[in-house]
């Protein structure tokens, strides 16, 4: 829950720069009495009905969001893998971690992130034979600087970080997620390899749906859009040295997406 | 401050039309991404009409700018952000420096951020012993070569695969190799190294959202991300301009954000940065500043004919379709803003007599207009630009650009009222041309200051008897005819 606005006391500087605006834009100066309707967004009379619309899409729909996320995902090299349910993601990403290797360094290390959907994968077990360390991002106590500290050295070991969303925009293939207690931003960012899971539920249409329900839907409303919000379409790249698009520019290198369908 | 060049627009512009290496470099810029993004706009679900919803979300954000700040720092104040509001580029380095110097910061690692190149901050860190690692691939090339960036996205885009092995062998110490993907990578490690040991981060900032209070950082590298998120503290630096409403108005802006920039249906990273980690958090900067400029842009608030120039969203598209741009390449224009809009904002920023030849250089084509995300009637602007320099203006601090110029008009227009003197005028003319070579029947050269008029085209000469002394003549001929 974001706090509710306090007034706050405007430094000297702020107070001149806001005049000087004021001036320039031929208004009154001091404080403004009121917004004008529309400047900010009021909830629309319909919200409900096209929030409701927006929560229970048939399968049909859902089928067709999985489709064109699969089509736009294809478009800026994010790998995109229908599974059935979490036991299958779970195999498919020990597999990925078997066939793949590390950019840094010979160890293979895996940070997950503490989620309700990522601890279903049940990677301690499933990577307990092989030669790989898994970390995850547990902080049942408070973060404090030495457990920060240890997240950074092995997010900085680690080649491969698996993550949720929150969303997943379809049309533009874009991964929605917000920074919370057990997400890191830094999983989906420093390891050369990112894995996101999610649930087919969890795609929708564009970014007009998405920001109605961050708007409008109570559940989301309540949490805000927190201190960071992170939009991921596609993994790192750059086209910087004569246009020539290349992966892997200081982000990950490869970007899969493994879709809970059931 | 940053260092001024737009006096030399012709000289520079001169040297990058013989350079080969440009002109390529420039044409493979343009072909690439200018016809891309015309497509992507047209696939718009909303048809190309979208350009001109953003123009009015623009117009409405910057009519109420003051609310829009005033509601953006107060969010972010609230989640524990510092924000500074600087009138200037010195104010805006000073508090950088004040921020970086009580945390004993020696290195910092900095996101692409034009603004930034607009206050000079790199130079004033520098000077005071801080590291400053520009961490875009295309900047952190020109940095180690030590020039400036000639495209507003794609900085590096005047130097070839070539020079830029080379650079990365001398200055990395890497083997010789000009795949861009090797390249990528060795620019990768070594920066790696930079953003984990980095105690700031320096950012620009998209746009805004004054609702939620967040600012937005866009990027394809990921340099942006790893620059806010891996240093404990982040600085982003905005100009007051960058900030819209509601989170409805980001729906329009990042898609023709991303289309314009790049022809993209979305850039690869957005992030909504609001203030610095929550006690709960394990990772994010401990402490978040945004320092929102003005530096010139309430001057160009203050005015009807400018304001519009503040609707820009600095995507580059403009210079992607520019013939002129196409030609010089972003180095002439001797400012960090190249292209059409920076043939607008530049001189409204140094001075519009200190450069005054970007507005004339611009062919007032309209490609820009049309390229244009927000629609932004650049061409409008360049020709009322022009008008000052013709006729001076006290609220710009605009002197006559050539006061002959204006004197000879003025003569022009006496003439030309008055019959008598034009028919005087006309037979002086004719006389005087005979002293002028002519060839095929036309005038190649003329001398002193009419000589531009014949620098790339030849001239027909006045006609011995002009088409109205003939008329005359004949109706006089068949008058007579009439009578007999």
């Amino acid at each position: 829950m974001t706090p509710p606005l306090t007034p706050h006391l405007p430094d000297a500087n702020e107070q001149a720069f806001i005049m000087t605006l004021q001036k320039a834009l031929g208004k009154p100066i001091g404080p403004a009495l009121t917004e004008p309707t529309g400047l900010f967004d009021t909830r629309p009379l319909d919200h409900e009905k096209r929030l409701a619309a927006y929560l229970d899409k048939n399968q049909a729909e859902k089928n067709r969001l999985l489709e064109e996320f699969i089509a736009q995902a294809k478009l800026v090299n994010m790998t995109v893998i229908p599974v059935k349910n979490t036991a299958q993601a779970g195999l498919g990403i020990q597999e990925l971690i078997a066939q793949t290797a590390p950019e840094w360094g010979t160890q293979k290390s895996v940070t997950a992130w503490h989620h309700p959907l990522i601890d279903q994968l049940n990677l301690g077990e499933r990577l307990s034979a092989d030669d790989v360390t898994l970390y995850t991002t547990d902080s049942s106590a408070p973060p404090d600087a030495v457990l920060r500290q240890e997240l950074r050295a092995h997010l900085i070991q680690s080649y491969m970080g698996i993550t949720s969303a929150d969303f997943c925009v379809a049309g533009s293939a874009t991964l929605v997620m917000r920074t919370r207690p057990n997400q890191p931003r830094a999983v989906s960012l420093v390891p050369s390899i990112h894995v996101a899971v999610i649930t087919q539920d969890q795609i929708i249409e564009n970014l007009e749906e998405l920001y109605f329900r961050l708007n409008w839907d109570p559940k989301e409303q309540a949490e805000g859009l927190t201190n960071c919000m992170t939009f991921i379409s596609g993994p790192s790249k750059t086209g910087d040295i004569e246009l020539v698009m290349v992966h892997g520019a200081h982000g990950p290198r490869q970007l899969i997406t493994y879709v809970i369908t059931d | 401050m940053v260092e001024i060049k737009t006096q030399y627009y012709r000289q520079n512009a001169a040297k990058a039309i013989e350079d080969t290496v440009l002109q390529k470099a420039l044409s493979n810029v343009q072909n690439r991404l200018g016809p891309a993004t015309a497509r992507m706009y047209k696939d718009l679900p909303e048809g190309p009409g979208l350009r001109q919803k953003a123009h009015e979300i623009r117009e409405a954000s910057i009519n109420h700018l003051d609310i829009l700040l005033t509601r953006l720092a107060a969010k972010i104040r609230d989640r524990g952000g510092k924000v500074y509001f600087a009138k200037d580029a010195a104010a805006a380095s000073a508090y950088c420096l004040k921020v970086a110097r009580a945390n004993q910061v020696k290195m910092a690692v900095k996101g692409k951020s034009m603004v930034t190149e607009e206050i000079g901050l790199n130079p004033i860190l520098e000077d005071n012993g801080i590291e400053v690692n520009e961490t875009d691939l295309g900047e952190y090339i020109i940095q180690l070569a030590g020039e400036t960036p000639s495209h507003i996205i794609a900085p590096a885009i005047h130097k070839t695969r070539k020079q830029i092995a080379e650079l990365f062998t001398r200055e990395l110490g890497i083997p010789y190799n000009e795949d861009p993907p090797i390249l990528t990578q060795a620019a990768r490690k070594a920066l790696r190294k930079k953003f984990l040991e980095a105690d700031m981060g320096l950012s620009g900032c998209n746009l805004a959202c004054a609702q939620t209070g967040h600012i937005t950082t866009v990027s394809n590298e990921g340099n942006i991300r790893m620059s806010t998120t891996m240093p404990k503290i982040h600085m982003a630096f905005m100009g007051m301009e960058r900030v819209v409403a509601k989170l409805a108005d980001h729906d329009a802006l990042f898609r023709l954000l991303s289309r314009g920039a790049a022809a993209q249906n979305m850039a690869g990273y957005v992030s909504y940065i609001g203030g610095p980690r929550t006690k709960d958090q394990l990772d994010g900067p401990d402490q978040f500043h945004l320092v929102i400029i003005d530096n010139g842009r309430s001057q160009i608030l203050a005015d009807p004919t400018f304001r519009e120039a503040l609707y820009c969203i600095r995507c580059a598209a403009c210079l992607n379709v520019c013939p002129a741009y196409g030609k010089i390449g972003g180095h002439a224009y001797g400012y960090p803003y190249s292209g059409p809009i920076g043939a607008v904002i530049t001189p409204l920023f140094v001075g519009i007599n200190r450069a005054k030849d970007l507005c004339c250089g611009e062919p007032l084509c309209g490609a820009c207009k049309q390229a244009c995300p927000v629609d932004i009637d650049l061409p409008r602007m360049l020709l009322a630009l022009r008008a000052k320099l013709a006729d001076g203006d006290p609220e710009w601090g605009v002197t006559r650009a050539n006061p002959g110029e204006k004197f000879a008009f003025q003569i022009w227009s006496l003439i030309i009222k008055n019959r008598k003197m034009y028919d005087l005028a006309l037979k002086i003319g004719t006389l005087f041309q005979r002293l002028l070579p002519q060839k095929n029947g036309y005038i190649p050269a003329i001398p002193f200051v009419l000589k531009g008029w014949t620098q790339s085209r030849d001239i027909k000469p006045l006609a011995r008897t002009s088409f109205l002394t003939q008329w005359k003549n004949r109706e006089n001929k068949t008058n007579r005819k009439n009578k007999s």
